[in-house]
């Protein structure tokens, strides 16, 4: 494959991966969250890790002598953890307003959830393994219609 | 304008988002098309591919936002961020040709490392150039909703979630969950991916 093969294979991929999993322009942050949400990079761990990224950014700025600039405190702030509150009073008024929004804005009606399972190869699973989770499953079928 | 008024008012908790799911589309659909060893030689992930996007952007050095050009910063980001993973294909590439160089004696048709994804070959021959359409109906395997969604996306010309719903008939939630579905099923376990498309053979 010669460079200007590749160049187009790449272009294509990249085109043909918006066309099979959406266009993240087009999708809101809720949307954002429910794509993002895998056991082991949910949206929290991807903010952490942001959130630590740009404070280590930050102090190797302090230890120069420099001050860090306001973009990048705002991410600090946006994106700062409940385990690791700031010191400033401003800040954590913005946090809790944050917060409070947060629980307002109520949570996700049940019935737009679709179960779905949480691993891979269910096709290699034992059949004793296929009983207890159709009965799981029969099991939170159940709770959500109860709560319906 | 100053650098800082640039970003005021941005939703980093938002654009964090976008451009994480971005990357992680990207490294999907790449190795689906069997280009995961390049991205294995190029030793990255595609969250941190994001964050560093993310950084660069706030460092304001090599990735430099505009407004008055005119693309929002999520827009902006995105070209950013599909350029760095270019780059990464293209280095994974370079590094390949550079342990050929090194070491003559390398079988090319040895079997591949468990959980390493099979590639396209360097010098062009035998390359796997895989359709991303075909790579999804096989990793759908007989689930007919899975299909579904890849023939309105693919053959449909239903791009947006709006209508892929109106499309299938089902509500936009679940197309999100189609779409993730498909992130998982594209992205191979490092343990147990044998039989997944692009997998080992």
């Amino acid at each position: 494959m010669n460079r200007d093969e590749l160049e187009k294979e790449i272009k294509q991929l990249i085109t043909d991966s918006k066309i099979l999993f959406g266009d993240v322009e087009q999708m809101d942050k809720e949307e954002l969250r429910a794509l993002l949400d895998e056991p082991d990079r949910s949206p929290e761990i991807v903010c952490h890790s942001m959130w630590s990224a740009v404070e280590k950014a930050c102090t190797e700025m302090r230890l120069r002598g420099e001050i860090p600039p306001r973009r990048f405190t705002d991410v600090l702030n946006q994106l700062r953890p409940a385990s690791q509150p700031s010191a400033h009073a401003s800040v954590l008024v913005q946090q809790a307003h944050k917060w409070v929004r947060e629980l307002l804005s109520g949570v996700r009606n049940s019935s737009e959830s679709t179960l779905q399972f949480s691993f891979r190869n269910k096709g290699e699973l034992a059949l004793e393994d296929r009983r207890i989770l159709d009965e799981a499953e029969a099991e939170v079928r159940r709770k959500i219609e109860r709560i319906r | 304008m100053s650098i800082d008024d640039r970003f005021r008012d941005v939703d980093w908790e938002e654009l964090l988002y976008k451009l994480t799911a971005r990357a992680r589309q990207l490294f999907a659909a790449a190795r689906a098309r069997g280009y995961g060893n390049a991205l294995a030689r190029g030793c990255a992930d595609p969250d941190d591919l994001a964050r560093s996007v993310i950084l660069a952007a706030l460092q304001y050095k090599t990735v430099r936002y505009k407004a008055s050009k005119g693309a929002s910063l999520s827009t902006f980001l995105c070209i950013v961020l599909e350029a760095d993973f270019k780059d990464l294909l293209r280095k994974g590439g370079r590094l390949n040709r550079r342990l050929e160089t090194l070491d003559s004696s390398i079988e090319t048709d040895s079997p591949q490392e468990r959980g390493v994804v099979f590639d396209v070959s360097d010098d062009g021959n035998g390359a796997r150039a895989i359709d991303l359409r075909a790579a999804a109906l096989h990793a759908a395997g007989g689930v007919p909703e899975l299909r579904d969604y890849v023939t309105a996306a693919f053959d449909c010309g239903a791009v947006t979630r709006a209508d892929q719903a109106l499309c299938l008939e089902v509500l936009p939630s679940e197309i999100t969950n189609r779409r993730k579905k498909f992130l998982r099923l594209l992205t191979p376990s490092p343990i147990d991916n044998q039989n997944e498309p692009g997998g080992e053979e």
